[in-house]
């Protein structure tokens, strides 16, 4: 049967070797709606072959020989693409749920308005405007550091709580809007902004998946984006704090340096990931730490060598893998700790009530206004639970993944 | 068959690797500033 291509597929150019390079070939990006893939040549000449001989009526072995300049009967290309090419890129094909790292999300602002919003702003990418800008950014902050971080201690009025939360959902918009502005800048299509919630994380996202098809500098300039447009707010909210003294500001440049500090963690998929991913040119990092940890385990338990040799990536993907899974181990023991300290709060809670039998406490609880606080308490232990068996799960999934694959 | 004979092609082996939907996310967080009458210790906190 033949195979017939959704014609809305984009092939571009992904990845050209380093010219020293003996190992290496030249991969291609094949873009279809949501789905983006990195394949070899080869699969780029097949898919290139289908789509040419639909477009333009062709037969197809015609249409591969002057793509690939070598000779083959259609039954074998067929044979070839039903192989090689995946399904998802099929006409009519069904194409599965989009693959999302959020438990939930909501969109806010729509692509078509973003576009727009974004297009003006594209113009602060300039290298040699963003080079000055980063430059106040640096010397403001630094000197005005010392009374930055004493903002931390000395806190702000409790009036002032309301203006502090809408100026850092501001700040986290504004973020948001930078990696899209980066993308107005080299000409890529985007996504909406959002706010979902990523493990224990409520978030707000830019869906930049389009983004895979420029160059891994474009790439980086579009994960550096947000902290850029930060860093330009910071230059703002630095020279209010100074010229009016203002606490608020003070705390605000604070915890939005922190914020971005945070963002450049590598372990979770923040900026920090992607921008690792994009510069290191390895992609899907999270999914490569489990070959990478079964290289370490197989060396450790088998003492077969780490080949390093013929898989570079091994390099950055083993202490990148050790380092992330210290760093689950971390999370996890603290949500350890929090669950035994809340599970012995509500224990001593239930245990101090002035009532003795079920429903006599149950009345005391809902009735004397504990009741908010019965909630968030047991709310906490089922949440700190299931994330628990979460990232107990992860860590065993990466030191065993076959036993995961197969479900034993 | 012809195209497995190609010395070019059997260089490039065929891969195909279905790369990751792109969010930039940032985490809303604070850094627990400690509040006036604290003694001003603080400690970082996930804010909900």
């Amino acid at each position: 049967m033949y195979v017939v291509l959704n014609s809305s597929i984009q092939i571009s150019e992904f990845e050209r070797p380093q010219p020293e390079s003996t190992s290496e070939a030249t991969k291609f990006l094949i873009q279809c709606g949501d789905l983006n893939y990195v394949v070899s040549t080869p699969v780029k000449i097949l898919v290139e072959t289908l789509l040419t001989s639909q477009k333009l009526n062709i037969p197809l072995d015609k249409s591969y020989q002057r793509f690939s300049q070598n000779k083959a009967s259609p039954e074998e290309i067929m044979a070839l693409a039903n192989k090689h090419i995946p399904s998802t890129l099929f006409s009519g094909a069904e194409v599965p749920a989009r693959k999302t790292p959020f438990i939930l999300s909501i969109n806010l602002l729509p692509e078509r308005i973003l576009s727009y919003a974004a297009l003006p702003l594209a113009l602060l990418f300039n290298k040699w405007l963003a080079f000055g800008l980063v430059s106040v950014f640096i010397a403001i902050h630094i000197w005005l550091f010392p009374a930055i971080s004493q903002s931390a201690i000395t806190g702000i009025p409790t009036g002032d709580i309301p203006i502090f939360i809408a100026s850092m959902l501001l700040s986290y918009f504004i973020h948001e809007l930078g990696h899209i502005s980066a993308c107005r800048r080299f000409n890529c299509p985007h996504g909406d902004i959002g706010v979902g919630i990523y493990f224990i994380f409520p978030v707000f996202f830019a869906d930049v998946s389009k983004a895979w098809r420029l160059n891994r500098i474009e790439r980086a300039t579009v994960d550096l984006g947000g902290l850029y447009f930060q860093a330009i707010l910071l230059i703002a909210i630095d020279y209010y704090a100074f010229a009016n003294q203002s606490s608020l500001a003070y705390l605000l440049s604070w915890t939005i340096t922190f914020t971005m500090l945070h963002t450049l963690n590598p372990f979770f998929k923040f900026d920090g990931y992607w921008l690792l991913s994009d510069l290191s040119g390895i992609t899907n990092l999270h999914e490569k730490m489990a070959k990478a940890l079964q290289a370490v385990k197989n060396k450790l338990l088998h003492q077969t060598p780490i080949d390093i040799q013929n898989n570079k990536t091994l390099l950055l993907l083993i202490p990148y893998s050790l380092l992330t899974i210290a760093f689950f181990l971390y999370v996890a023991s603290f949500l350890l700790k929090k669950l035994i300290q809340t599970t012995a709060e509500i224990a001593s809670m239930l245990k101090e009530l002035p009532v003795s039998g079920f429903l006599s406490a149950a009345e005391y609880i809902f009735y004397q206004g504990e009741i908010w606080v019965f909630i968030k308490g047991v709310v906490w232990i089922a949440l700190i639970f299931t994330l628990l068996v979460f990232y107990t799960k992860r860590i065993a999934t990466l030191i065993y993944p076959k036993a995961q694959a197969t479900g034993k | 068959m012809a195209i497995e004979n190609n010395k070019e092609i059997q260089l490039d082996t065929y891969s195909v690797e279905e790369l990751e939907a792109r969010f930039e996310m940032e985490a809303i967080v604070d850094d627990g500033g400690a509040d006036a009458d604290t003694d001003g210790s603080c400690e970082c906190k996930i804010t909900w």
